[in-house]
């Protein structure tokens, strides 16, 4: 099967190219991973991430065929040849498929992607009702591979200020756990023209996603209900009601 | 946000106003200059185009506003042209009333 | 850390290292050609407004005027410009709005913007064909 790999070894190249190789596969030799591994044994100056080897980990995210996905989990007989491999757009290249995450985790943790409750922890697990439990769906699944973030041109162009979709979902996962507190600060945290509004609703998100997720979803969630509290505030004010510091969730089941 | 409300809402009022001249124009039919000049005899239809422009301008604004914040990387040079268009679209408003109201 | 020169278009000096950014060797979906489509239809008409203005200015500025404006328009290779800026508009218009109807409706998951994707861009060609036709 015939390969196209980008290369770039900051020590000895100048500039990445391209290289192509023609090798043979075995028949255990379902997905681009395994295809991968054996260019590895031919050629062990490629430079690969690599871990679980079944789309869980999010390590082995790459631009194929020009579309972003996991190696692990993409199988080679879907895939036209030459299948051609780069590194994630947009991010700086360490060496050939290998890219520096840094900025990826930097706007991630910009989002504050942990639980945020001042109450006295109770003797048991803070609780939490089915249907509260069932608005994580879709948000908590997300494994950090940042193929939908490198596939946003709104996150190419801007990359040092847009949160980019991953943390965008990842902000809102937090936002909507009926066991956070912060959400008013999470809200506040995004009102920026570019970490939250840079999205233009291009959904290259959604076309990559490895796990089925939906980002553009939650960031037109934010959108929604940064707009919902400013209402209320406003109606909050016109009645001379004490603002809520934090909004009212549903109790959690007895 | 209130910027990102503002622009939906300006494009919303621009194709209501696109959708009146269309049926205004099915019904009126107006050929050649003297019923193209009643076409906007009415001071509500010139209001209703000012109102109209007044959301194009704000529309295209907004809308170059962010292509700039998309595209351009240095701050001084963003703010220059981003300046350059608001006056020119100040410009263009102007005009707009000057055609109105000769 | 290598660090390259500072460049005019970008405030800080950039790191010495490359990144795979070739737009021709990414595959971009429909969702997002229309979506660029939109921006550049968007643009597109900024720069037309002047024309439409004096367009306006002078059809309605006399008898004379009028007429010359309208024999302007007969002529084959501003009809074509009209065509051209027709479709400049139908694109915005229609993908306009459908970014209005996703902002309110949310969109419906890849599926559902694939379909309205495909229903904007038959929407301008049916748009763009009967004005044409009509200008001929």
């Amino acid at each position: 099967m015939k390969f196209s790999i980008y290369r770039y070894d900051p020590d000895a190249d100048r500039k990445p190219y391209m290289k192509e190789y023609d090798i043979a596969l075995q028949e255990s030799d379902q997905m681009l991973l395994d295809a991968l591994v054996r260019i590895k044994e031919l050629d062990d100056t490629l430079s690969i991430r690599k871990s679980c080897r079944e789309g869980i980990c999010g390590s082995d995210a790459m631009n194929i065929n020009g579309k972003n996905g996991l190696a692990c989990i993409t199988k080679l007989s879907d895939l036209k040849e030459p299948v051609v491999l780069r590194p994630l757009p947009g991010l700086p290249v360490i060496r050939d498929l290998v890219v520096d995450m840094t900025q990826f985790f930097e706007h991630y943790n910009s989002v504050m992607p942990y639980l945020i409750n001042n109450d006295p922890p109770p003797e048991t697990e803070r609780l939490q009702s089915p249907a509260d439990r069932k608005k994580l769906d879709g948000l908590y699944e997300c494994i950090l591979c940042a193929a939908c973030t490198t596939a946003c041109p709104s996150f190419w162009w801007n990359p040092d200020k847009f949160v980019g979709p991953a943390g965008l979902l990842q902000a809102y996962r937090f936002m909507v756990d009926s066991r956070d507190q912060a959400e008013a600060e999470r809200l506040q945290n995004l009102e920026d023209p570019y970490r939250l509004y840079r999205c233009h609703n291009i959904m290259n998100c959604v076309d990559v996603c490895p796990k089925k997720l939906n980002p553009q979803a939650a960031i037109a969630a934010i959108k929604e209900l940064k707009i919902v509290r400013a209402r209320e505030k406003k109606t909050a004010a016109k009645q001379k009601k004490p603002i809520p510091l934090h909004p009212v969730k549903d109790k959690p089941d007895a | 946000m209130r910027w990102w409300l503002v622009q939906r809402i300006s494009a919303a009022v621009m194709a209501g106003y696109i959708l009146l001249l269309l049926a205004r124009l099915a019904i009126l039919q107006p050929k050649g200059y003297a019923a193209w000049q009643v076409f906007w005899q009415p001071v509500w239809w010139r209001m209703l185009t000012l109102v109209c422009f007044l959301g194009l301008v704000v529309h295209a604004w907004l809308g170059i506003r962010d292509v700039f914040r998309d595209y351009v990387f240095n701050p001084a040079w963003r703010e220059w042209i981003q300046t350059a268009a608001e006056l020119l679209l100040l410009f263009y408003l102007c005009w707009a009333c000057y055609i109105l109201w000769p | 850390m290598k660090v390259g020169r500072r460049r005019f278009w970008y405030n800080k000096p950039m790191i010495r290292r490359p990144k795979n950014l070739n737009l021709l060797t990414i595959r971009f979906p429909l969702n997002a050609v229309v979506s660029i489509q939109h921006r550049i239809s968007g643009m597109f008409l900024f720069l037309l407004l002047p024309c439409m203005l004096w367009g306006l200015q002078a059809s309605l500025a006399g008898e004379v005027q009028f007429q010359t404006t309208l024999g302007v328009t007969r002529h084959w290779s501003f009809k074509l410009f009209l065509v051209w800026a027709a479709w400049g508009f139908f694109h915005h218009f229609y993908a306009g709005v459908r970014h209005l109807v996703q902002d309110v409706r949310g969109t419906g998951g890849l599926h559902t913007a694939r379909i309205s994707s495909r229903l904007v861009l038959a929407l301008v060609a049916v748009s763009v064909a009967v004005f044409a036709w009509s200008l001929w």
